[in-house]
């Protein structure tokens, strides 16, 4: 069975416009996981604002508690309210026992400083008067609203964009429950190479008067069997050898690498043939181990190979 | 079908459904997020229009019905295609000029359960300041409205079409008399001979990447040159060779970028310009609010962040209030302005940013199940929510 599967990844712009050097370093510090964020340089004191915009909004969600219970038990609390000393005193001793307090006193939480104002703003450059305009350097609204907290008015402050992918993030085979496609911020981390890779396989139908199928050279097939371990999707990404343990004829096999094997073949060509194809089956033992053990899991598969071995020389 | 959350969703407070904030405007529309210090996306205000098929301005309909399909399919897309997040029991805070047509309010109220906030009141809060006269340059107009602590002066308010729009129009006349073109074949022609009329698109990117506001003292020269030629106007800037569509460049002379603005400070047959609006609307104040209002200028919109333009509005009104009829009334001689820690053009914004972070979104929206009952948005010019409330006074 063949399926169709596609992948999701977070695709990146990069903007032609970063100095090369810098590109590099952007680059470099993607390949461990994405480059360093501009900061908003007002963070801090936004965050500030923040806290004293909600301390100021609890404090108003407090009185509207605070008045919806005194307006029901207005007529016990009138006779304290007549003696505003100890009603002051009272109430004061008795806001730490309220769940509706808030934690630590009103007017300290406010640590915000407002802005200041200034009687003078940067006026124009001298320069803006003689200098020419080189429109190349310059970015257009566009750009600057693709990244709306920077807004760079020239090329060179341009910075790459983080660009989200718009289809549904996640998907599963329905047959074999399995992730087609799952979200993974990183696509060059080595976890999403060896789970989340997918392969597109695409059916082609070759028309029967376009094989050739006859064979124009003999081929001496080795007696008996090569023997490849269960496939290992790790051993591509190992930089190093496995010693093989396999006690290989060398005359047979001719080199093996991670999950491939290398084997010699004697092929003598036919007479008069200018170019030598052979043609074998190839036999193997599949063994699925995706699907439920339901079924046998060991399959045995002939497969037939036709190798155009090139031409022959004189 | 199920959606999934975006980045939008995640890390944040109450991760789920985080407030929406939109501030829509005539020409660019800010979302974005509560709690967070810029918006997502700042997007033109167009959508497809469902019978034409034409790119059309979101907020130019021709009836009510027309501007809620509008609407309907432009929050879609900033939902779908740039926010990427669930519109479901999200609550959104809309950020609307106090000014703004109660048609366009209606017609969002109808889409989206939302709390509107106005949005001169909400930039003050990212200065963290109380009081302020907030001057909004937007695309359509120029809105003038003084706060004091924290309550809109709204007998003061001011509005003129003087935005992006008229500077757009000026540039486009300007161009049309002046601007020469060179076409493939290496003929020199004046531009109206080729085309009628420029894009708003060429113009918005003519302006925002060529022009800027010149100083007042050059400004005065130039208009006492066009009255007597005598007087030697100041060298103009080196003009800049514009690449139009196809072959064809344009040259835009150096006089015309820095006279574009000019149209803003230029007062009309009432004597209106943008600063004379600043000092009407200080006059319209009480006296004793004037002087604090004048020391915190704030100065927000797209169109404020056109190169010198805040320069030049300080000295204009610095120059104007000593001139009658505004030196008779006004006793000021002190002007500040804030910077506010955000671009000009989502300052707004980011006040409904800080806001809608709050409790007081939880307290003070509307409900939808509330909205359907009453079918009205509560509003500072319906009297139905604008009265006095004796019994809420009495149980105060």
């Amino acid at each position: 069975m063949f399926m169709w599967c596609s992948k999701t990844y977070h695709r990146y712009l990069f903007l032609p416009s970063l100095p090369e050097a810098e590109m590099w370093e952007l680059c470099i510090s993607r390949a461990t996981g994405g480059w360093s964020e501009q900061d908003n340089e007002h963070y801090k004191y936004l965050q500030s604002l923040l806290e004293h915009y909600r301390s100021v909004a609890q404090q108003e969600k407090l009185d509207r508690e605070r008045k919806r219970f005194s307006h029901r038990k207005s007529a016990y609390l009138s006779l304290t309210d007549k003696y505003s000393l100890p009603s002051l005193l009272g109430r004061k001793s008795l806001t730490p026992l309220s769940p509706y307090a808030p934690k630590g006193d009103s007017s300290q939480s406010l640590d915000m400083t407002a802005s200041e104002a200034t009687a003078e703003v940067e006026g124009l450059p001298d320069e803006i008067f003689t200098e020419e305009v080189v429109l190349s350097s310059v970015t257009d609204m566009e750009q600057r609203m693709a990244s709306p907290e920077w807004q760079p008015e020239k090329t060179s402050d341009l910075y790459p964009l983080h660009k989200h992918i718009l289809v549904k993030r996640s998907l599963r085979c329905r047959h074999c429950e399995h992730n087609l496609s799952k979200p993974e911020y990183n696509p060059s981390s080595i976890k999403f190479k060896i789970q989340l890779g997918a392969f597109m396989v695409r059916v082609v139908d070759i028309p029967p008067e376009k094989t050739d199928l006859t064979p124009s050279a003999d081929v001496a097939l080795p007696q008996g069997q090569v023997i490849l371990a269960a496939r290992d999707d790790t051993a591509e990404y190992d930089d190093q050898d496995s010693i093989s343990s396999y006690k290989d004829d060398p005359l047979v096999v001719a080199w093996r690498r991670a999950n491939k094997v290398g084997i010699n073949l004697l092929v003598t060509p036919k007479a008069n043939v200018s170019r030598a194809k052979v043609g074998f089956v190839l036999r193997y033992d599949y063994t699925n181990t995706v699907a439920t053990a339901s079924e046998s899991r060991t399959v045995t598969l002939n497969i037939p190979v036709m190798v155009d071995v090139g031409t022959v020389s004189e | 079908m199920p959606l999934y959350e975006g980045l939008g969703g995640i890390g944040l407070i109450n991760e789920k459904n985080i407030t929406v904030i939109i501030d829509f405007g005539s020409s660019y529309t800010k979302a974005g997020f509560a709690g967070e210090t810029g918006p997502r996306v700042i997007t033109k205000s167009e959508v497809k229009c469902r019978e034409t098929g034409k790119i059309v301005p979101v907020f130019e309909a021709k009836d009510d019905e027309e501007l809620r399909h509008h609407l309907v399919d432009f929050i879609h897309k900033l939902y779908f295609r740039n926010l990427l997040v669930n519109p479901k029991d999200r609550r959104v805070v809309v950020v609307e000029n106090l000014l703004g047509p109660s048609s366009v309010r209606n017609a969002i109220a109808k889409v989206l359960s939302l709390l509107f906030v106005p949005s001169h009141l909400v930039s003050l809060m990212t200065l963290g300041m109380n009081t302020g006269l907030v001057v909004d340059l937007g695309y359509n107009e120029t809105t003038v409205v003084p706060i004091y602590e924290s309550v809109p002066i709204l007998s003061a308010w001011q509005a003129l079409p003087l935005g992006g729009k008229a500077i757009h129009s000026s540039l486009c006349e300007l161009l049309l008399d002046r601007a020469l073109t060179v076409g493939e074949d290496g003929k020199e022609q004046r531009l109206s001979a080729v085309v009628e009329q420029l894009s708003d698109k060429v113009l918005e990117d003519i302006k925002a990447r060529t022009c800027f506001v010149t100083s007042l003292d050059r400004s005065g020269r130039l208009q006492n040159n066009k009255y007597d030629r005598a007087v030697e106007p100041p060298p103009p800037p080196p003009s800049v060779q514009y690449p139009m569509s196809g072959s064809r460049i344009l040259t835009l002379p150096g006089s015309v970028r820095e006279m574009v603005t000019e149209i803003l400070f230029e007062r009309d047959e009432d004597m209106l310009s943008v600063p004379s609006m600043i000092l009407n609307s200080l006059m319209k104040c009480p006296i004793d609010t004037r002087r604090a209002l004048a020391e915190n200028l704030v100065l927000i919109g797209g169109t404020a962040s056109l190169k010198g333009m805040k320069h030049r509005i300080l000295s204009e009104v610095r120059a104007l209030v000593t001139s009658p009829p505004f030196s008779d009334v006004l006793q000021i001689n002190s002007f500040k302005v804030h910077h506010p820690p955000a671009k000009d053009n989502y300052v707004a914004w980011l006040g409904g940013a800080i806001l809608g972070g709050t409790e007081a979104v939880v307290l003070r929206s509307l409900p939808r199940d509330q909205y359907i009952i009453n079918d009205t948005v509560p509003d500072w010019c319906n009297l139905a929510f604008n009265t006095k409330d004796e019994h809420d006074e009495k149980s105060a």
